[in-house]
């Protein structure tokens, strides 16, 4: 072993940073992206190209500041997003960079272990005098890191069952992402969105249905936050992060969640697009807090119900609050099937 | 939206093949700024692995975001005709490490220390060869802390992998003077170990 080999031990001997460590330093590095200052070569090259760079137009690097601040401090409202002046996809992908740097920050489980939730959902059928009203489910569950074990769900009140309390385990496969499988997927945004659209294009197959790509990327990313109540830390600031690149998406402040929790939401309008127009108008929202950023819950709208139903409207929300990771879910029970159709998929 | 078709699952994030090489990455940041993420994905892990082996793991974080930072900030002038963007990035992560010298230093001073000075629990148990390789570690840092700073850089380099070639592009020098600096360091490092591993000598 020469000198050289022993100074590659040496350098060896520095283990490689860990995913958390390298996620934090990555989110400054994306912050930046939007404040840095562009050299003369590329401040050409844009000119040429004709594409804007957001951190040359005017408040716009001072939002873009906000941003990569707001790991260190973040306030309601910082930055003034509500002007009605700035361009709305704008103000979604502010609401959006904010919720990356707060997913930094998630409670990571470990693989063998459950993740913890506490769950409300209000179900909202009709409108004007034909609204019913509205059903409040409130449970937990234990959804398995790995999606190798069922998920179980404790609810106390179940519509159209006489239980007070019921219990229904959900197989492995039920959802179609896991808290492991989504720590596999890629973080670069581009790369993601591809990702997301190939996911979400099988669902259309069949249904006669056109939706454009940026409907599916936004469909998918709600699947994700239905399936999955705490993202791993790395990926929900990534996806989070690709969401703020979505067109069409939008800010709709002071909306409460299922369980009465006030926060700001980003939603998108998906309208599947079919003979007969048979698919409905949906709107998807990611809700979150206003102080923290973080994701406190999700919630589907139909704003025009498809021909082959007689609901007019029909809006789900489903609120999640985490606890620390539990090791296993802490009650036995039965099987029954009063949460299975609480999902707020839309179709 | 990008190029990338390829099926990411199950592929290791900074190995997601997300738009090509480094230079054609860099190239489409250019007009789509968030692609220069890939570029962190792809190198950061070896990057802050270096840094934190040269100023240790919390000043490590600063200084790979600095580095990644003043990468994008540059990327307009970078050479396109090169596809591996390692050497560029190891240089600029050099240039913000020369800042903080006496960190350096100091920290290669405390690991000679803890050398010299062995635990008792490894006296304890007689773990002879790993009283060795702490002595060796020991030596080496404290050769590492005496040599002037390019050598150091140059050393430093080649043993995180970047050929002779690519350390004189790092370092924007000609491959002469990398190749004679690491002449210089690597006599040092040798006369320092009395010409012989102590570890080889134990197992003979």
């Amino acid at each position: 072993m020469n000198e050289l080999e022993i100074l590659r031990d040496f350098c060896a001997e520095e283990p490689p940073p860990g995913p958390q460590r390298l996620a934090t330093v990555r989110a400054r590095v994306v912050a930046g992206f939007d404040a840095a200052p562009l050299s003369h070569a590329q401040a050409r090259q844009r000119r040429r190209s004709g594409v804007p760079h957001p951190a040359l137009t005017g408040g716009v690097a001072a939002l873009a500041a906000a941003v990569a601040t707001a790991a260190l401090i973040i306030t309601s409202g910082a930055g003034g997003a509500g002007s009605a002046s700035r361009p709305a996809r704008l103000e979604a992908a502010v609401v959006l960079h904010r919720a990356a740097l707060a997913a930094l920050s998630a409670p990571v489980p470990e693989t063998s272990q459950f993740i913890y939730a506490q769950v409300a959902t209000r179900l909202e059928t009709g409108t004007g005098q034909s609204a019913h009203r509205p059903d409040l489910l409130r449970g937990r569950e234990w959804v398995s890191v790995t999606g190798t074990q069922p998920t179980t769900m404790s609810a106390t009140s179940c519509p159209g069952t006489p239980a007070a309390v019921c219990t229904t385990r959900l197989q492995p496969g039920f959802y179609s992402f896991t808290y492991a499988g989504l720590e596999k997927l890629p973080t670069a945004p581009s790369a993601l969105l591809d990702y997301l659209y190939r996911e979400q294009s099988g669902s259309c197959k069949g249904t006669g249905a056109t939706v454009s790509r940026a409907e599916l990327e936004w469909a998918a990313i709600y699947s994700i936050m239905t399936d999955v109540p705490v993202l791993p830390p790395r990926f929900g600031a990534a996806l989070f992060t690709a969401a703020a690149e979505i067109p069409g998406v939008t800010v709709i402040r002071n909306v409460t969640t299922a369980a009465g929790q006030p926060g700001i939401a980003v939603a998108r309008t998906i309208r599947p697009v079919g003979p007969q127009n048979t698919h409905g108008r949906y709107r998807l929202e990611l809700i979150f807090s206003p102080h923290s950023y973080r994701s406190i819950g999700i919630s589907a709208a139909q704003l025009q119900a498809p021909m082959s139903t007689s609901a007019t409207a029909v809006t789900g929300s489903r609120f999640v609050a985490t606890a620390p990771p539990a090791t296993g879910p802490i009650i036995g029970g039965h099987d029954a099937q009063c949460w299975t159709g609480l999902r707020p998929m839309p179709g | 939206m990008g190029e990338a078709r390829i099926h990411p699952v199950g592929v290791a994030a900074g190995a997601v093949p997300c738009g090509g090489d480094d230079a054609a990455l860099i190239s489409g940041s250019l007009r789509t700024p968030e692609r220069f993420a890939a570029i962190f994905d792809r190198h950061a892990p070896a990057i802050h692995s270096y840094v934190a082996r040269r100023l240790g793991r919390d000043r490590a974080d600063d200084v790979v975001a600095e580095v990644f930072l003043v990468a994008f900030q540059r990327r307009g002038g970078y050479d396109l005709t090169h596809a591996d963007a390692r050497p560029w990035l190891y240089g600029i992560a050099t240039n913000l490490i020369r800042r903080h010298r006496r960190d350096e230093v100091r920290l290669l001073r405390a690991i000679a220390r803890a050398a010299a000075d062995p635990p008792a629990e490894l006296i304890a148990d007689q773990v002879t060869r790993r009283m060795a390789a702490q002595a060796v570690r020991g030596g080496l840092a404290r050769v590492m802390a005496e040599l002037p700073g390019p050598q150091r850089d140059v050393l430093l380099l080649v043993a995180s992998g970047l050929g002779v070639q690519d350390t004189a592009e790092a370092l924007g020098v000609p491959s002469g003077t990398v190749a004679s600096r690491l002449a210089r360091a690597r006599r040092r490092l040798r006369a320092e170990l009395g010409g012989a591993n102590p570890i080889d000598d134990l197992r003979e």
